[in-house]
Formats: structure tokens, sequence, C-alpha cells
């Protein structure tokens, strides 16, 4: 390990933390059907 | 004939024997490709999922239009409304899912693979290394999104045609999955030197045998878990991280070793 290696460790866990808060709230951040829900629009049309 | 002189077969006792010395390293590089498929898994799923529900709303809008007459072409189609919206989500799940699979590809493999470079006694700067693989994977993860892209529009091209003609066969799918795998060949070889092009460096046969090692060993590894598996699915489970990972380790170091060898 070298100097400021830690530091790239540290920032990698911190991107890693900062994506699974996103993930875990996207149908808030994104709202969009699910697959069943867009599956059941697909048959209703046809 | 002396297989042992032979470089592919050389590199290979070279790898086993520089795990031998290290099982520390190899423990490490396997406990880190294990962490990247269990966040690889709950990172990218629920973007997956939306972007099939999308494809989903896609494919019956298309198939409305289509219905209701000659339209224009399908990239067309993509861009206008009431298509365009949808088409538009589509695109920035697939950005985000970009994002999400270059981050935790590059955190954790290249983590890994700097490991396995201690492995195989070429020792590198983790930053400096890390840096290097940020980069050449950029390449590569936007040529695997450039072929995810052609496969959604070629498959949904081709869901079309099998409606006039049940019989078609999608050849073009074909060349394209052919394609893709010559790219992970591609990028495989890269990451040892982090050199884009280091795979039509190397002698075709070496290429070749070296390939087809690592395949028998990675299906060996995956037919014999599958085997115990059958038997009893707990301890398939436990046999699959014992043996898997450390198979995945050993074929990086491998590569490694072939990739360095004079």
């Amino acid at each position: 390990m070298e100097k400021g290696d830690a530091a790239l460790i540290l920032i990698m866990l911190i991107i890693l933390i900062i994506l699974s808060l996103l993930i875990a709230n996207i149908e808030h951040l994104f709202p969009a059907p699910t697959v069943s829900q867009a599956v059941q629009t697909a048959v209703n049309t046809t | 004939m002396n297989l042992e002189k032979t470089k592919p077969i050389h590199a290979l006792l070279s790898a086993l024997n520089h795990i031998r010395a290290q099982p520390f390293l190899l423990v490490v590089s396997s406990i880190i490709d294990a962490f990247f498929f269990i966040a690889y898994g709950f990172l990218t799923t629920p973007v997956l999922d939306r972007i099939v529900a999308q494809s989903v709303l896609i494919t019956n809008e298309l198939g409305k239009a289509w219905a209701a007459g000659p339209t224009a072409g399908l990239l067309k189609l993509l861009i206008l409304d009431p298509i365009k919206p949808l088409t538009g989500k589509l695109l920035i799940l697939l950005g985000i899912l970009f994002i999400v699979t270059f981050l935790v590809w590059v955190i954790f493999q290249g983590s890994s693979w700097y490991f396995c470079r201690h492995l195989a006694k070429k020792p590198v700067s983790y930053k400096k290394y890390l840096l290097g693989f940020a980069r050449i994977n950029l390449i590569w993860i936007a040529a695997y999104i450039l072929y995810k892209l052609l496969d959604a529009i070629i498959g949904l091209r081709f869901v079309l045609i099998k409606k006039f003609e049940p019989a078609a066969i999608n050849i073009l799918g074909t060349a394209l999955d052919a394609l893709f795998v010559l790219l992970i060949i591609t990028a495989l070889y890269s990451y040892p030197s982090l050199r884009e092009l280091a795979l039509f460096r190397k002698k075709i046969t070496h290429t070749l045998a070296h390939l087809a090692l690592c395949a028998t060993l990675y299906f060996a590894s995956t037919f014999s878990i599958n085997q115990i598996a059958k038997i009893h699915l707990e301890a398939g489970f436990i046999a699959g991280v014992v043996i898997l990972f450390p198979i995945i380790t050993l074929i990086k170091t491998y590569t490694i070793e072939m990739a360095f060898d004079k």
C-alpha cells in the first residue's frame, strides 16, 4: 500500500454507499411501472 | 514434445506455483470477487427491472403503431410521439445502468485484478492500476452498452419480423453475439498490462490454448458445483464459494502470466 491508497479506498467506499442509497430509493427518484404492471398494460391493450 | 516447456502450460504451472506460495492473496482476491457478484446483483436488479418494464411498454406501443398500418422505420418510430417519452426514460435508465455497472466493476474487479498482479509477482501501485483499469473499462463498458442497444434494436426488429415470417432466423443477432464474445476476450487480455489491444499482439495458437484451458477450468468447476448441488443444495452453495472464486482467481493469475511471459 502506498501513500494515497487509503484515501482512494475511502472514496470508493463512499461511492458504494451513495450508490446503494440511490438504488434503494429508485422507485421514488424514478417513478416507472414495475414489470408486472407493464405486462398488464400490454395485455389490456391487446 | 515436452508439454511443460510450451508457453501456455508453463504459464499455468507458474500461476499455480505462485498461488500455492501466497494462499492469503488467493483468499483476498476470491472474497473480492464474491462481493462483486453480491454488489452487482443488489445494485443493478432494480434498474434492470425498470428497463424490462420500459421495453415491454415500448414493444406494446410499437405493436399498436405497426397494427395501424404502414408506418415509418423502427428507429424513427422510437423518436416520435407517443413512444418518444418512453424511449427517453429507457435511455436514462440505460445511463444509470452504465454508471452503476462501471463503478461496481472498476471498484471490485480492479481490486481483484490488482491482487492477482501481486499473486503473479508482477506488483503495481494500487492507485495507478485502478485508474488505468477505470480508463480501459470506459472503452469496454461503452462497447458493452452499444452491444446492449444494438441487441435491443435487433431483438425488437426480429420480434416484428417473426410476426410476418415465423421461420425467420436471427442472423444479425448471432453475428452480434459472436462480436460480443470477441469483445470479452479482448477485455480479458487487456487487464493484465492495461493495453487495449494486447490480445492481438499474442501468438494466436498460444491464445487459443490459453482460452481452451481457461474454459476447461471454468466449466469443470461449474459442472462439479452443479453435480454437488443436485445431491445437496447447501453443499452445492458452499462448493460454489470454495471452488468457483479461487478458480476465477487462478484464471486471472494465469492470464497475467500469459500476458507477461516472453
